[in-house]
């Protein structure tokens, strides 16, 4: 039987979010007629397909902690980010990303950032409106140097770090009990442990921070803590069978990434409000901010695509077969 | 003080209430057993809510849902041919779906007989 038309179908597959692909690409195209059949067929599923992933993979206390960040930055233009955000969201990668890809895609980044500096120290009219005096752009321009490798290193390390964890291979009712038992207590610990430094951190923030970030911070570590402590933790295994355990495992596995992601921006909003409050300060300061920052949200955005992808890794193996 | 009856205390207890279209999509997983994925379901959905057009579309997000719900779960078979080398994700109703259909089932029971006795009906919802 025929397929779909190769450059159509390649369209259709960039369009469904990869965590549906294979099974909605699957039915399209056992039920391929005609060309303009499948066109029709694919565009009356794929938008409910991403409207679902987007609600699945909705993560609200990371999404409104991440809209509240651009907001201190940008204003009221961060709202044009939520739409974005939760799109990427509904886009999830199904996998981890290369790893030969991946540097390739931070040595893009670093060079152009590079380049960037560069063209900017470049053009002396530039710097002078800025005020920036000469020994000052040497030292960016040595920053900017220094970028590409840096984020490499980051993302080296990421790498490296989430390639030591082994993928589930074909599981009996017992080693799936042994495994969900064990990632149960290591959550647990992990949990508490989170748990009791995120009040230690609310105390912190009490002290050092002047109002009103402290009390937003403050609470907000708070109701984490209370959250984390309290239902943090995933359920045990269901009775049933192993089909019904490995869902639920999944659905754990998932639950407790979208924790994850939240955390890593929680722990890195003081950071990153610190940074953007530098923002206002000398153009050297400012730009060292300005670097800081996007230093530091590279550095979450790859921990959570690692990691991310891992985890859906583990799915996909866990839900398979 | 009047008592307030036991029920309200017992909530867990509860199956998931469903929506029409919830209570179709489980029906023809129901139905259709160990051969319940995409194609199979949307087909078996089109033909339990005749006249009424169904997109396939609308049965992913339903079964997404219902499967976030606990209701159902789902996994990938061996990729096919037929399906240029994909897999299939099939489902399966889990107890509480099944208790949540029986629940549907009984309340539109209650339905069909107070309308069967009211307009004069025959035969059994």
């Amino acid at each position: 039987m025929n397929g779909p038309p190769p450059r159509l179908e390649k369209i259709v597959l960039a369009l469904i979010p990869p965590l549906a692909r294979e099974a909605v690409a699957g039915d399209l195209c056992e039920t391929y007629r005609s060309p303009r059949q499948y066109g029709i067929e694919a565009l009356r599923t794929v938008p409910f397909v991403i409207a679902s992933q987007m609600r699945r993979n909705l993560n609200l206390p990371a999404l409104a902690l991440k809209v509240a960040l651009a907001w201190m930055l940008v204003g009221n233009a961060a709202l044009w980010l939520l739409p974005a955000l939760m799109l990427a969201d509904a886009y999830q990668p199904a996998a981890r990303p290369d790893a030969h890809h991946a540097i390739r895609q931070t040595m893009i980044l670093g060079l152009a950032a590079m380049i960037f500096v560069q063209a900017l120290s470049m053009n002396v009219s530039v710097m002078l409106r800025m005020g920036l005096s000469r020994p000052n752009w040497l030292a960016l321009y040595l920053f900017g140097m220094v970028v590409p490798a840096l984020l490499c290193l980051l993302r080296t390390g990421v790498i490296l770090h989430n390639d030591r964890h082994t993928l589930p291979g074909a599981m009996t009712q017992e080693t799936l009990a042994e495994i969900h038992g064990a990632f149960l207590r290591r959550a647990r610990w992990h949990n508490i442990l989170e748990g009791a430094a995120l009040v230690a951190a609310a105390a912190m923030a009490l002290l050092w921070l002047g109002a009103p970030a402290a009390a937003a911070l403050t609470t907000l570590y708070l109701l984490t803590a209370i959250y984390l402590l309290l239902r943090g933790t995933p359920r045990a295994l269901p009775g049933g069978d192993q089909r019904t355990g490995l869902a639920h495992y999944a659905h754990a596995l998932a639950r407790q990434r979208k924790l994850r992601h939240f955390l890593w921006w929680l722990w890195s909003a003081p950071l990153l409000m610190a940074l953007a409050a530098q923002l206002q300060a000398t153009p050297l300061v400012a730009a060292v901010s300005r670097a800081g920052l996007i230093l530091l949200c590279f550095l979450l955005a790859v921990i959570n695509r690692e990691h991310g992808g891992r985890v859906q890794e583990e799915i996909g193996a866990l839900t398979r077969g | 003080m009047t008592q307030a009856p036991d029920y309200i205390y017992h909530v867990d207890y509860m199956a998931e209430s469903l929506g029409q279209f919830e209570q179709i999509v489980l029906t023809a997983v129901l139905a259709l057993d160990d051969n319940a994925y995409g194609v199979t379901i949307h087909a078996k959905v089109e033909d339990l809510s005749r006249p009424r057009k169904v997109t396939r579309g609308a049965v992913y997000a339903t079964l997404d849902r219902m499967e976030d719900k606990g209701l159902i779960t789902s996994w990938l078979s061996e990729p096919t041919k037929e399906r240029g080398g994909r897999s299939r994700r099939h489902y399966r109703l889990e107890k509480s779906g099944q208790q949540a259909l029986r629940e549907s089932a009984r309340t539109a029971q209650r339905l069909f007989d107070v309308i069967a006795s009211n307009l004069g009906l025959k035969g059994r919802a």
